[in-house]
């Protein structure tokens, strides 16, 4: 049953739910929309765009620094060449004369003062191939390397010399440094020196190229062992055929290269920093690193190899990094060296790094505020949800109550409720009560009208009385309106139903005293909540009419006379009336019905019928039941006598008594009216009615086939003999559908040479319907399964050849084929297809038959011909007209048939018929077996008269496997032979 | 968006409000959101550097820890921060933002205080926490009363700076020794007479006589001298300036005429780069300029190695034995209370005891704290530097001499009053131009072949003195600073 919940709770669901689907919704939208992570990507784009924009910066203005360097190195060498061009020497051997290299370093003061004042670095430098101050040391290089504390001031007050001779420091009024020296030493470890080494041996690589190509970038170092951490970038000075002797260079302290090429003011997230390192993928390589501040320093350990995982973005990483967690990184590789600089691919890579939930600090807090925001509307709407359902539902809710208050007789009268729909709703309740309770006065009043013998009653448990209407007041004759307790209910109702009408429901044969009359009542009672209703009606005249209809059934429409089951019941009846009287079942079938249907259509022979029955009718005068059993077959039943005499001299009439009955056919000639019949006897050939039945239509069947348009009486011992042509009507089929049937070998011998020819295959049935192969074929025949028997054997037998082939080797297989049948072109190309090569060894063997189409059976010869099997006419000489004329189809082989080899030894006719037909066969190539072989003296004469072949008990009998001929017997023949 | 920000706002505030209760100690200070400090300084060369490493470990550590993070800009020289302060301080167009926390003297804090961009570092500093500074170097941030508006960071004071190899040739060829250099009437006499020694070593060129002395700072040179006369030249009590010109008369015949005469000389940057060229044996300079005396110096292209004699700082004659007491503190600017804590936070660090020695030490300047000075560590690092390598002799011995001036002697610093810093520049200059004027006068008098007392009496000193007198009070009256002659 289904679940009724108030309006109040349904509502409340109803709404709860939409509210619920509506925040899942939301949540599902934003969900697929992705727009919870909208600002994470904002985020990842910024730090993106800061990066990028960074890095474009840091590479202008490295790439300005390094044109700067360039031009300033370019011009340098030209002065020193010149230089070295006046002092009568080279430029290589400028710093072994104390005057030259003191013009050398103030020419080199020029050149870097003057870079130091272009550039945002922090050094400049110079280093020449050799030491003026210790000329024999060849770690010694002489050098001037001034530093600028304040490369963003533009003053050039705060130089300082770390190197170089003081007459600079004069020129420039330059302090020098606490580490004031004059020389820069090699030899410290390997690589030390390669901001020296590394240009020089990229100019002898590329001689003449462009001086960006030999710059050459250091990673931090403690350059002047001062613990400061410092970037060198450095250029070869050549001379004038390019060959390096010093070189120049810059360098950039790590504060002011954090403070001015990786500034605060880029980091938009706190906890951010900047990195330059080398990146090889996604590895970030800290062997060397340049930090941007603290935080960097803190958490990039030296020498680790950070591994960045990429996200989503081009250039977006994550990493884990220590306390700082998880950290999103834009990374951005900086152009430091020309394409075709040796050096290139040194990688410098600017990472900035950001704590990644700093990156998505304000896109998770949306979404906690989102998720609140709906959670608080969720409920809020749930409580605006309850309040309202309340509101709403309470007046219906008082409606509700009023209705259920209400009494079937009060007036109605309901409040509005200010609601529309429920106000309409009501007064078309209003209105529809108005007229229920015109309708019920109207209903009852067309009830009353109507004169249907129709009334209810209503039995309350709540009540003392029943409720009855006119109709039972009037059928139990009481007054009406009269108060009925439950009790005298109980009895008038006992009184209506103590006579239940057998096999029909709810029926009830009810006499009514009052008027003496026999009524039948329908009563239908049913449980209604409050107690028992029910409906009485009046089925008199249709319970009159059903009978009067069911008599009408005993009756065949077309000739009134009986059907087939009153002539059942009707003779059982009389059978049982009078048992030991004597009654003949009548058989009948028209002959002709057929022939009238089919030619002048069956109107006409539904004419013929009405005319037969009219014959039948005869019967009628001895109180026989007649009945059409169907189409044309009439049964009639006669009981009652002491004798068979008398009734049989009443059966023979019935042929004089009908031929007085004509038939006038449209083509206007007169036809009589032929019919077979057959009689059995009660109780001589049965006792009850279906049996007789049965056995008077045999008798008529053997009439039909012996002589029609006669009367047969039923023969037990023909019966006998022929009724399994009946009875396996549908053995037959089974025997068919399911090829329930084996084959028996039986070898042929060849009476020449005592050994086997082969074999003749038996067809032997596996169902029990069947003794022997002639039962099928008579029942086949009779049920007009030849066509299918046929192709059962032929596929069968092939399949079986098939199978044996190793047993059967060359030996000839004999195989039976119905003559009258040929098998259909399509089932003759798939045994062609399947078994086409045992062809060769297949004799097909033809019988005569009644009705022979010797036409037909030329045509099925020459077909089995040209396949390449051989014919053997089987049965030949047992009796009939046209043999001869069969043989000149010229058969392969002749089987003789056993009625003529059976005692051929001591019949002179039969010796005679033999001879001369082998002779005739011989003549024309004809092989001859002789059949039924039982005996020796047999097989010696059939020997003598020169038959071919010999078949038959003595040479064996048919059995299941193949046999092999008897040495002894093999041993005669040949004897026999000599 | 807006109520985006207040929401934030309000949990923010109510988060710190829970976390300062929890902490019991109110700061503004937040370790997950760290305050950024811009710190300008003057330091050049290895106290940049030292300045630096010590910001960096101050930020792996403590700064890490509360939330404050240093960014120690380098301005160049004293002048040059000097100026970029002011400006910011100012709002000069072009300026730059005014930093958190600077490197300051005190005539200059004076000045900025008046734009009222100091903050009073006795909110941030407890009593307990001032008194474990020497007095002396606190009570020079300290103005108005008590307004601290710098904290000591190093202090210097100067001291006289000696090639002992070349005063020894001279020293052993003339009978000299180095009693005579410590009063500034024996330095002109041994300059005079090394002036002449070495002119000697020449005959065939006669004037090519080498200079014995310089002076780093002129300023100091003439505020010490009165001061060792008796006069404060800059005087703070009475904010203004006292010119006595008995007691600046010998203090300028001692400066203008060795200038003139080529007895002192000042040819490069720092007086310590003419030791290294050899123009120069001996020079009054700051103690926190040790590390900057060499151990070789320059001679034809090669290196001449060479001894290092620290003596006292020369007194004048009939003066008492003052020496000056210098070195910038650092002030803290008005800014937000985060800044300004994080700031002071940051000085604590800096100058408490380890650290304030460590850096101190790095070039010779004296740490604040008067722990410091019977620190373990601060003498044993001095004893090791005592029997170190060269270099590290060298600044050992300044500080014996310095730590013997701070200790033992008097030593001074003016104080200052509105306007003094523009006192100190004009006595530099004005004194440092008649120097080389009197240097080029000279030169060309010599060259007509006249004599020391002939050149001395042609450049007419009294003339000179009062051409130098009218400088300074042109200048004063165009700064509007007051003075007084007597």
């Amino acid at each position: 049953m289904k679940k009724t919940w108030t309006l109040r709770r349904q509502l409340n669901i109803l709404l709860a739910l939409i509210v619920i689907f509506q925040s899942i919704a939301l949540l599902s939208a934003l969900w697929v929309s992705q727009v919870f992570f909208m600002l994470d990507a904002e985020a990842v784009r910024l730090l993106n765009n800061t990066t990028e924009t960074r890095s474009k910066t840091f590479n202008a203005s490295m790439g300005q620094t390094i044109a700067n360097m360039a031009a300033e190195t370019e011009q340098l060498n030209a002065a020193l060449i010149l230089l070295a061009r006046q002092q009568g020497s080279t430029p290589e051997s400028l710093y072994l004369s104390d005057a030259a290299y003191n013009e050398t370093a103030l020419l080199a003061s020029d050149a870097l003062v003057s870079i130091l004042k272009k550039n945002s670095v922090t050094g400049a430098f110079f280093v020449l191939n050799g030491s003026n101050s210790n000329k024999g040391d060849p770690s010694a290089h002489s050098a001037v390397y001034i530093r600028n504390t304040t490369p963003d001031s533009g003053v050039t007050s705060n130089y300082l010399l770390e190197i170089g001779p003081i007459a600079v420091s004069k020129q420039y009024t330059m302090a020098t440094s606490i580490r004031w020296n004059l020389d820069i030493r090699s030899g410290g470890e390997a690589g030390d020196f390669d901001f020296y080494e590394k240009p020089i041996w990229a100019s002898t690589q590329f001689k003449n190229s462009e001086m960006e190509r030999y710059g050459y970038w250091t990673t931090p170092r403690d350059l002047l062992k001062d613990n400061q951490q410092v970037v060198c970038y450095t250029m070869p000075v050549l001379d004038e055929n390019g060959n390096g002797y010093g070189v120049v260079g810059i360098e950039i302290d790590m504060p002011y290269f954090s403070q001015h090429y990786l500034p605060d003011s880029d980091r938009l997230y706190h906890n951010s920093f900047y990195v330059i390192a080398g990146m090889t993928d996604r590895t970030l390589d800290l062997d060397w690193f340049i930090p941007s501040g603290v935080l960097a320093e803190t958490y990039l350990k030296n020498g680790e190899q950070l591994k960045l995982k990429s996200l989503e973005n081009e250039g977006v990483f994550e990493t884990e990094l220590g306390e700082l967690g998880t950290m999103v990184a834009s990374a951005r590789e900086l152009k430091v060296y020309s394409d075709n600089s040796p050096f290139a691919d040194q990688n410098w890579t600017l990472a900035c790094f950001v704590p990644s939930d700093v990156l998505r600090e304000n896109s998770a807090s949306v979404r906690e505020k989102l998720i609140y925001s709906i959670v608080l509307t969720t409920i809020l709407a749930f409580s605006a949800v309850f309040v309202l359902v309340y509101f709403f539902t309470r007046k219906i809710s008082h409606l509700s109550k009023y209705v259920r208050a209400l009494s079937p007789y009060d007036q109605i009268n309901f409040k509005p409720t200010g609601m529309l729909e429920v106000d309409d709703l009501t007064s078309a309740v209003e209105l529809l009560n108005q007229s229920l309770v015109n309708v019920s006065k109207t209903t009852s009043k067309i009830l009353e009208l109507s004169l249907l013998p129709i009334g209810g009653y209503e039995v309350m448990d709540n009540s003392k009385h029943v409720i009855l209407t006119d109709f039972l007041y009037w059928l139990l004759h009481l007054d009406p309106g009269s108060l009925i307790s439950k009790e005298e209910w109980k009895d008038y109702y006992q009184r209506l139903t103590q006579n239940p009408v057998h096999g029909q429901e709810n029926i009830y044969d009810y006499y009514d005293n009052y008027t003496k009359k026999q009524l039948w009542l329908r009563i239908l009672e049913a449980k209604s909540p409050t107690g028992v209703v029910g409906v009485i009606q009046d089925v008199t005249e249709d319970i009159e009419e059903k009978h009067r209809l069911t008599n009408e059934l005993d009756y065949d429409a077309l000739t009134k006379l009986f059907s087939n089951t009153a002539l059942k019941r009707e003779s059982a009846r009389k059978i049982n009336d009078r048992p030991n009287k004597i009654g003949a079942m009548i058989f009948i079938d028209l002959d002709n019905l057929k022939y009238i249907n089919d030619t002048f259509g069956h109107d006409v022979g539904d004419r013929l019928i009405i005319r037969a029955s009219d014959i039948f009718r005869y019967f009628e005068r001895f109180d026989g039941i007649v009945s059409r059993i169907s189409g044309d077959e009439f049964a009639i039943y006669l009981h009652g006598y002491v004798d068979q005499d008398e009734p049989r001299e009443i059966i023979k009439n019935l042929y004089t008594y009908g031929e007085s009955f004509l038939l006038t056919t449209p083509d206007g000639n007169e036809n009589r009216i032929r019919f077979s019949a057959g009689v059995a006897w009660y109780p001589q050939d049965a006792t009850e009615v279906m049996d007789l039945l049965k056995l008077s239509d045999f008798a008529m069947y053997e009439a039909k086939h012996k002589e029609k348009g006669r009367l047969y009486e039923f023969d037990r011992d023909y019966y006998q003999q022929m009724s399994y042509l009946l009875e396996n009507r549908e053995a037959i089929n089974r025997l068919l559908d399911e090829q329930l049937i084996r084959f028996a070998f039986q070898p042929i011998v060849d009476l020449k040479t005592g050994e086997i020819l082969g074999y003749e295959i038996l067809m032997r049935p596996l169902l029990e319907n069947f003794k022997n192969p002639a039962e099928i074929l008579a029942v086949a025949a009779a049920q007009s399964k030849l066509m299918q028997l046929e192709r059962m054997i032929i596929f069968m037998a092939f399949e079986t050849i098939e199978k044996r082939s190793k047993e059967i080797g060359d030996n000839k297989i004999f195989i039976n084929s119905i003559p009258s049948q040929r098998l259909n072109w399509e089932d003759f190309l798939k045994i062609k297809e399947c078994y086409g090569h045992h062809f060769k060894n297949v004799v097909i063997e033809v019988t005569e038959a009644e009705t022979l189409d010797s036409d037909n059976l030329a045509q099925k010869i020459e077909n089995i011909r040209n396949n390449g099997m051989q014919i053997a006419l089987d049965d030949f000489g047992s009796g009939y007209s046209n043999e001869i004329r069969i043989l000149s189809l010229l058969p392969d082989i002749i089987k003789i048939d056993m009625a003529m080899i059976q005692g051929i030894h001591n019949n002179v006719d039969k010796q005679n018929l033999v001879t001369n037909l082998v002779q005739f066969c011989h003549n024309k190539g004809v092989k001859v077996v002789a059949e039924g072989i039982e005996t020796s003296a047999d097989l010696i004469t059939v020997i003598e008269i020169g038959v071919d072949y010999g078949q038959g008990f003595y040479l064996g009998r048919p059995a299941f496997e193949f046999s092999t001929i008897n040495p002894e017997l093999r041993k005669e023949i040949r004897n026999l032979r000599k | 968006m807006k109520r985006k920000i207040k929401l934030a706002c309000l949990f923010l505030s109510m988060l710190m409000l829970l976390t300062a209760c929890s902490a019991g100690e109110k700061t503004a200070l937040d370790p997950k959101n760290p305050v950024s400090i811009t710190l300008w300084h003057y330091y050049v060369g290895d106290n940049k550097i030292a300045l630096e490493t010590a910001v960096d470990t101050f930020n792996k550590s403590v700064g890490s820890e509360k939330g404050v993070v240093v960014n120690a800009v380098a301005k160049g020289s004293v002048t040059e921060l000097e100026k970029a302060v002011t400006d910011a301080a100012k709002g000069v167009v072009n300026a730059e933002a005014m930093p958190d926390l600077f490197s300051c003297y005190p005539d200059k804090a004076l000045e900025i205080d008046e734009l009222g961009k100091l903050c009073d570092l006795n909110d941030y500093f407890s009593e307990a926490e001032q008194a474990l500074y020497v007095e002396e170097f606190l009570n020079d941030g300290q103005f108005d009363g008590d307004r601290l508006l710098i904290l000591p960071i190093v202090k210097s004071t100067e001291l006289l700076y000696v090639n002992e190899t070349a005063w020894n040739e001279f020293a052993v060829a003339n009978s000299q020794d180095t009693t005579k250099l410590s009063t500034w009437e024996g330095v002109y006499a041994a300059a005079q007479a090394y002036y002449k020694w070495t002119d000697a070593q020449t005959p065939e060129t006669s004037g090519d006589g080498k200079s014995l002395m310089g002076v780093d700072s002129v300023a100091n040179y003439v505020i010490i001298g009165n001061k060792q006369l008796g006069v404060e030249v800059i005087d703070g009590q009475n904010q203004q300036v006292v010119l006595n010109r008995a007691v600046m008369k010998k203090i300028f015949d001692t400066y203008y005429g060795s200038m003139s005469l080529g007895y002192f000389n000042a040819v490069g940057k720092f007086r310590s780069d003419d030791i290294k060229a050899g123009d120069l044996a001996a020079y009054v300079g700051s103690s926190s300029g040790a590390a900057y005396f060499p151990t070789w110096i320059e001679k034809d292209n090669t290196q001449l190695p060479i001894e290092f004699l620290a003596l006292s700082y020369p007194v004048f004659e009939g003066g008492s034995p003052y020496a000056i007491q210098q070195g910038a503190g650092m002030s803290v600017a008005n800014s937000t209370p985060e800044k300004q804590e994080g700031a002071a936070v940051f000085l604590k660090w800096f100058t408490s005891e380890a650290q304030n020695i460590e850096f101190a030490m790095t070039t010779g300047y004296l740490p604040v704290q008067s722990g410091a000075y019977e620190n373990d560590a601060f003498n044993a690092t001095l004893e090791e530097m005592g029997a170190g390598e060269a270099a590290e002799k060298n600044i050992a011995k300044v500080y014996e001499i310095a730590l013997d001036q701070i200790m033992e002697r008097d030593t001074y610093a003016s104080v200052p009053f509105k306007g003094s810093y523009e006192v100190r520049s004009t006595l530099e200059k004005s004194l440092t131009a008649m120097g080389q004027s009197g240097r080029q006068n000279a030169t060309a008098l010599k060259e007509q072949g006249l004599s020391e007392a002939e050149i001395l009496a042609a450049l007419d000193l009294n003339t000179r003195f009062e051409e130098w007198l009218t400088t300074i009070r042109s200048q004063l009256d165009k700064a509007g600073i007051p003075y007084i002659e007597n």
